[in-house]
């Protein structure tokens, strides 16, 4: 058996399920099981789609608009998240303060609140930076917390007794080893801000992948609304696949088996 | 002059709703430049309690650790303590680990510090591991890791919970002979804390007995087997009656925490 007929077999067991679901729903919308008008084929989307990229080059503002989006607010949060989690960790007070807070605030979805950002801010950049931004603190900052009180007293006696200070502390024993924590608190907010960017634009927006799907849905192109519907899924796949290299590079050091982030 | 002094030392934990644990109570033990003095005891009888008190990581509720004549109220690093389970640093490989104590510290040139390191490493065995991390590494690899972190500081006393209380036995013996070496080259005080009678008897030059919870000290018992040994000791019939003074003071005790 020689090497492309095994990469090829390869290939296949590891992305049958996409293959697979690519060839049913060609042939589903070929054979007019389901109406095309509804269900436009695989292969229309992609051209839909490839138009779009390539031809006149429509989607990537919206694209743009999107990750702008999505960064900005997940960064936002991160930075507040990993700041308030250590201030909770250290200080019994900041923890007996903002715990009762956000076990109300952390369960209730904030996208229901969107409309008041809405309201207060308008349609633009602020109103979904901030719903992200909001949405996104709370894994980051429940997490961090538990990284940082899970670290073990014996190290940073370990530290201590060899003579480093509180910063030094923080930085070569509390963050390295409370990282892989708030590194799983960082993809979950990645795989929130993703939904949020996409179901914001949706409400209310004038541009980005979310707008790009209503729009298309609004007018009846169904091959650029499906188009639209493969770019995201594309990008939150390729989004994942590049914080699962991530952690492995990040964490040489440590026994992590292959875990995927959720995605709805 | 004591290089360790123990004053009448007490340590209780308090909290809250359960009862008070009095872990030490009137602890006196003095501890001169150049011995090695092991400690046996049954389990919770507060033996770590009592390095952690000396390297100043907990405070006494009663009484005074003094070094040097100086009293302890703060970690040192001119005390060094190598803890049950090595407790090394998982996301440092083994180089980066040993190196951490000189890092922190910052009084030596970069480059020295680093001759320092791979000295270090070799003098506990581990030359060609440098890069690994510690999950790659063998429970006594790991062990040698934190020794090495430990003795690179040069503290003037060694400290040592049950350092080979996770190492398989064979492993252990070699370790137990690689410590002594380490220690006959420089003769600095260390306190070795241990379960194991013929080690404390073995590694020692005074074995200190503690009883159970609340922890005395029972009895001292003064080893003059010279050295350097070489585990012939373990043949000689002194051995074997000071370990059966020892095994009964102990067994006493165990018997009181059933």
């Amino acid at each position: 058996m020689n090497l492309s007929v095994r990469f090829i077999i390869g290939f296949v067991k590891k992305w049958y399920p996409l293959i697979l679901l690519i060839c049913v729903w060609e042939l589903v919308s070929r054979t007019k099981m389901v109406d095309p008008f509804y269900l436009p084929p695989f292969t229309l989307s992609m051209k839909a789609l490839l138009e779009g990229l390539f031809v006149n080059g429509d989607i990537w503002l919206h694209i743009e608009m999107s990750l702008f989006r999505a960064v900005a607010g997940l960064i936002s949060s991160i930075i507040v998240g990993t700041i308030i989690g250590l201030l909770m960790a250290r200080y019994a007070s900041m923890n007996s303060f903002l715990d009762p807070l956000i076990s109300i605030i952390f369960p209730t979805p904030k996208l229901a609140l969107f409309p008041v950002l809405i309201f207060w801010f308008g349609i633009g950049q602020v109103s979904k930076i901030l719903l992200i931004g909001m949405t996104c603190f709370f894994p980051v900052v429940v997490n961090t917390y538990a990284g940082v009180k899970n670290v073990d007293k014996y190290l940073i006696w370990n530290a201590t007794t060899k003579g480093a200070s509180g910063r030094q502390i923080l930085q070569k024993v509390i963050l390295p080893a409370a990282m892989p924590f708030i590194f799983t608190g960082i993809r979950v907010a990645s795989s929130f801000a993703f939904i949020l960017i996409v179901a914001s634009e949706m409400i209310a927006a004038n541009d980005g992948l979310g707008f790009f799907i209503i729009a298309a849905e609004r007018t009846f192109n169904s091959d650029v609304m499906f188009a639209g519907i493969i770019l995201i899924g594309v990008l939150g796949f390729g989004f994942d696949r590049l914080i699962l290299y991530l952690q492995k590079r990040l964490f040489v050091w440590r026994d992590i088996g292959e875990e995927r982030a959720p995605g709805i | 002059m004591y290089k360790i002094e123990i004053q009448d030392v007490s340590k209780v934990f308090r909290s809250g709703k359960s009862p008070d644990i009095v872990a030490l109570k009137g602890i006196r033990l003095n501890v001169k430049e150049g011995e090695f003095v092991t400690i046996v005891g049954p389990s919770g009888c507060g033996k770590s309690t009592l390095l952690y008190l000396i390297a100043g990581l907990e405070v006494p509720t009663e009484g005074q650790i003094l070094i040097d004549g100086n009293r302890v109220n703060k970690p040192d690093p001119k005390v060094g303590i190598v803890f049950q389970e090595f407790r090394i640093f998982l996301w440092r490989t083994v180089f980066k680990n040993v190196l951490f104590g000189l890092e922190v510290q910052n009084k030596l040139p970069r480059d020295r510090q680093v001759a320092l390191a791979k000295k270090y490493i070799e003098m506990v065995g581990l030359s060609g591991f440098e890069n690994r991390y510690p999950k790659e590494l063998s429970g006594g690899m790991k062990q040698r890791v934190a020794i090495a972190q430990t003795l690179i500081c040069s503290p003037e006393i060694i400290l040592m919970d049950e350092p080979l209380g996770s190492v398989d036995s064979l492993t252990r013996e070699v370790l137990q002979h690689e410590i002594m070496r380490l220690w006959e080259k420089e003769r600095k005080a260390i306190l070795f804390v241990t379960h194991s009678i013929d080690e404390a008897i073995f590694l020692g030059t005074r074995v200190v007995v503690f009883s159970a919870r609340p922890g005395v000290i029972r009895e001292t018992f003064d080893i003059d087997f010279p050295y350097p040994r070489t585990g012939e000791e373990k043949n000689d019939p002194k051995f074997g009656k000071l370990r059966s003074r020892i095994w009964d003071v102990i067994e006493r005790e165990v018997v009181k925490t059933k």
